[in-house]
């Protein structure tokens, strides 16, 4: 009987055929390089204001407030550094995944939200770089070099939108 | 010649007899040769069919994987506010055992304000971090070092491996870790060889010998100590066929046997079986492969597995159940000195290796069950979000790893929160009473906790994102945007006075407000925070319902409601999800990003299969959103939500909004700090009145909840065109000097009152808020 088997077996192995799960995706055309963005720190004066109707006076409610820099600064600032350098290579999507983990850190931090904007730009998703420029000056509003910055982008990307139609 | 005659008839008999005899033989012959021909063709063909299934599944994808879900990693930083119990608690749902030594990977241990991790190493979406030894420092509220061991220099960031909070089972809910071929430590080869096959590297997939061995070692035992089929055989039973005995499954068992041993080298069939074993049951879920197997009895990868943990689980292999180490200690003690006593025998460990193995104690450990979801509410919405890219047998099948953005502290404290103060009402009302809670990072719309119960127990109806209910004055913030729209501020006069329009089939629509008083003429700032009814209504009609629809639709909720008046008062019915994307959009100062749980979902191979960008837009105008918010914050500072001070300092600024609908039916609490958004609905589930107000229900439960979290002092970034002014809205003043009883206002510059008076002068304003506040 085993030799009956052997035969058989023999049969099959010449219809034999080995398959195998190809996962490797091509590498995207990348797109040209900009200079990057400069990493700097957030200026922090900004005055909290508040609907009152107590019995006050004007001078009582205008005191500024400086907002002291928080604890997770240089673990963000760590993390920027790093994307920044990703950018630098062209590795767009990595530079967005390590912007990404900065931003659930401090997802208040006006020059994340401004990286994340040139990311989107090189990624050619003018869209998104227009909005999350227009976030970041939201959150930043104090700070001229970042506003400047951010209507940087936001003009350029309108152009590359323009050229697109 | 009779002689003669006789001898050739019997010649001739003998002849036909022959003859005739031949014709049987020949009928046996051609019966036999056809019969072995057919058979050998059925054979055949039976075989090449049971070799398509060996081939189809041994060389695709061999194993159902569920998809794994996982928190959010905890990013450990100086300054991070977390106290060593938290972190004990979040390492101990990651799965990290407590140890002395805390020297292998998984594995921490605490000394008061100080604990020590050594964390595992793990594939990121964005790449593998390596594993770390940490020491960490604490003060009373958050991290004061994080120092690497082994470089000996302090970090500013380091990633924990996440906790896994579920998985995605298919119907048979089996669930393993797959080892690749090097992976397997040579102990574990040993040890299962020696007991289940010791002739394995020998045989061709069945070992005759074996069996008489087998056999005889039982009878000699007096009980079932070895087996007789192979490991090939019992990896085909576990793998193609069923359970049932019968002759053709072990017919089929010993051809695909032989095929699997023709087809597949020795290394691959020994690993397929360490990967496919059955070796325990966590609830409904099946633990499958050894890799599991440890990490579910001892919190550890198998490699670092001792000699008397690894012979446990080779024991197992026999009876799963039976010998369960954390149901019958004794019996899997036993069973593992038996295949101790096997090995040692047949030379595989020494004496003095066995005398010390048998010594020692089970040590397995207990842990958190993985079989019902910790977090049914957040892994259902998880489902949702990920079954409209895939379908179910990704999910079930292919080891898919899902990042999420739940954060287990958040969660635990609403969870906590929701369940305790429905514990706080009164008895009766507590018992029909359900809620929801949801919990979201104000910038980013990460979803980080969802409540969807006071039970959270898996197969609950989740009430955080199927429940539809009226949403009450919750939507009023959308009637006042859409005023400002319009041209409306905050000191614009409205009359809270009672009146009734046309609604649904002509019916006569007359809302009342909350205390069935009239106001009279009210400015529009205080009508929100007080949440008159009256004064809103006739805004609404004012401007338009339509046009209020529009706002709650660019706010992010998809509605096709209709726009009847009741609308402005709440009749819109909504799920807390949507709610909570309502208050997102306001929170983040007008731009929507959608609320979301997953952030990444990766492959077997580590390949991102779908990336989650963050996506913003800019929907309402930003000098808007900052006006009513200011005007959400007064709501908790000296309108509806004032008793969320009760919980919260008055110097957080927090915005926030009550609603209750009609008969005390739902309470509802949406409201934002700086860093976290949260909605909270109370209600009971047959849609009886439920007896408690926003205010009274709802706004309990964030309080409590926001109390123990870090909200942060909401700070708005006030647009250019903002300016804040002293009012006398009653009199449409401008106000300058130093003067009492007066409203601090911010307007879109020009919109203020044009007329100002001095109060230096000596003339005050009108003394409106008197009458309101006292």
């Amino acid at each position: 009987m085993l030799k009956i088997y052997i035969l058989i077996l023999f049969i099959i192995s010449l219809i034999n055929g080995c398959s195998s799960i190809d996962y490797s995706r091509p590498e995207a055309a990348l797109p040209p390089v900009y200079e990057a963005s400069r990493v700097e720190e957030l200026e922090q004066v900004e005055q909290p204001k508040v609907i009152t109707s107590a019995a006050v006076t004007n001078t009582q409610v205008a005191k500024v407030k400086k907002k002291s820099v928080p604890a997770s600064r240089a673990a963000v600032l760590d993390l920027l550094a790093q994307s920044k350098s990703a950018i630098e290579q062209q590795q767009y999507n990595e530079a967005e995944n390590i912007l990404k983990r900065a931003l659930r850190i401090e997802p208040g931090n006006a020059w994340l939200w401004h990286n994340m904007a040139v990311i989107k730009f090189y990624q050619e998703d003018y869209q998104q770089a227009i909005q999350q420029a227009l976030k970041s000056n939201n959150l930043g509003k104090n700070n001229q070099q970042l506003t400047s910055n951010n209507e940087k982008i936001i003009k350029q990307s309108k152009i590359e939108l323009g050229k697109s139609k | 010649m009779p002689t003669k005659k006789r001898k050739k008839t019997t010649k001739k008999r003998a002849a036909r007899r022959a003859k005739k005899g031949s014709f049987i033989g020949r009928f046996v012959k051609k019966t036999i040769l056809y019969s072995i021909a057919f058979g050998t063709l059925f054979l055949s063909v039976y075989t090449l069919h049971l070799n398509g299934i060996i081939k189809e599944k041994f060389e695709g994808r061999r194993w159902s994987i569920p998809a794994k879900v996982y928190a959010r990693s905890l990013e450990l930083y100086p300054g991070l506010k977390i106290t060593a119990s938290q972190l004990e608690k979040e390492l101990q749902l990651a799965g990290y055992r407590r140890d002395k030594k805390s020297s292998t990977q998984g594995s921490y241990s605490r000394n008061g304000q100080l604990i020590e991790i050594v964390t595992r190493q793990f594939k990121f979406p964005d790449g593998e971090d390596p594993s770390y030894q940490l020491r960490i420092r604490f003060d009373q509220s958050s991290i004061t070092s994080v120092y690497e061991r082994k470089q000996k220099r302090n970090l500013s960031l380091v990633r924990l491996d996440p906790a896994l909070i579920g998985s995605i089972h298919p119907k048979l809910h089996e669930d393993r870790l797959l080892l690749t071929e090097e992976e397997i430590p040579q102990k574990l080869k040993d040890a299962l060889l020696a007991v289940e096959d010791r002739n394995f590297y020998q045989h061709y997939g069945i070992d005759p010998k074996g069996i008489a061995r087998a056999m005889w070692m039982n009878i000699k035992a007096g009980a079932t100590v070895q087996g007789g089929s192979t490991l090939t055989q019992q990896l085909v039973k576990n793998y193609f066929l069923t359970k049932e005995r019968t002759l053709v499954r072990k017919v089929n068992e010993a051809i695909m046997s032989l095929l699997l041993e023709y087809h597949y080298s020795k290394d691959e069939i020994l690993t397929a079986y360490i990967n496919e074993v059955y070796l325990g049951q966590d609830g409904r879920r099946a633990i499958h492969g050894f890799a599991l197997a440890s990490e579910y009895f001892f919190k550890r990868p198998i490699s670092q597995l001792s000699l008397p943990q690894m012979s446990l689980l080779v024991g197992l292999v026999k009876g799963p159940s039976w010998y369960n180490p954390r149901k019958h200690p004794q019996r899997a003690k036993n069973r593992r000195n038996t295949v101790l006593k096997v090995m040692l025998t047949q030379g595989v460990i020494s004496d003095k290796q066995y005398q010390s193995a048998v010594q020692s104690g089970l040590g397995n450990s207990r842990r958190l069950s993985l079989s019902s979801s910790l977090f049914p509410a957040f892994l259902d919405s998880v489902k949702t979000q990920l079954q409209q890219s895939y379908n179910q047998d990704d999910l079930t099948d292919k080891g898919l790893r899902i990042f999420t953005t739940m954060d287990p502290q958040v969660q635990w404290v609403a969870e906590n929160a929701l369940a305790s103060q429905i514990k706080r009402f009164d008895k009766k009302l507590a018992e029909q009473l359900q809620g929801a809670v949801i919990v979201s990072h104000r910038n980013s719309a990460e979803i980080l906790a969802i409540v969807g119960g006071k039970n959270h127990q898996e197969g609950d109806f989740n009430r955080a994102i199927n429940a539809r209910r009226p949403i009450g004055s919750l939507i009023k913030p959308a009637v006042y945007l859409t005023a400002l729209e319009q041209g409306y501020t905050l000191s614009s006069l409205l009359q809270d006075k009672s009146f009734s329009a046309k609604s649904v089939k002509g019916k006569l629509w007359q809302p009342k407000n909350f205390d069935n008083k009239e106001h009279g003429t009210v400015p529009l700032h205080v009508a929100l925070a007080q949440s008159y009814n009256l004064s809103t209504a006739r805004l609404g009609m004012e401007i338009g319902v339509d046009k209020v629809l529009n706002t709650v639709r660019k706010l992010g909720v998809d509605t096709d409601a209709l726009p009847y008046p009741a609308v402005l008062l709440g009749s819109l019915t909504l799920s807390p999800l949507q709610v909570s994307q309502m208050y997102q959009t306001l929170a983040d100062q007008g731009f929507y990003s959608p609320l979301h749980t997953i952030l990444s979902v990766q492959d077997e191979h580590n390949n991102s299969l779908q990336q989650y960008p963050i996506r913003v837009e800019r929907r309402i105008n930003a000098a808007h959103t900052y006006i009513i918010n200011a005007n959400l914050q007064e709501v908790v500072s000296m309108g509806t939500g004032k008793g969320l001070l009760n919980y919260l300092p008055a110097n957080y600024h927090l915005a926030g909004k009550t609603g209750t609908t009609n008969e005390l039916r739902d309470s509802w609490f949406a409201g934002f700090g700086n860093n976290l958004v949260s909605v909270v609905w109370l209600g009971r589930d047959d849609n009886k009145p439920a007896g408690l107000t926003g205010s009274g229900g709802a706004l309990k439960v964030w309080g409590k909840m926001m109390k123990q979290l870090d909200i942060g002092q909401l700070e708005q970034n006030q647009p250019e065109n903002i300016k804040w002014f002293w009012i006398d809205s009653m009199n449409q003043l401008q106000l300058t000097g130093r003067c009492q009883n007066t409203e601090y206002l911010p307007f879109i510059k020009g919109t203020e009152p044009g007329k100002t008076r001095s109060c230096d002068s000596g003339r005050f304003s009108t003394d409106w808020l008197k009458r309101l506040f006292q």
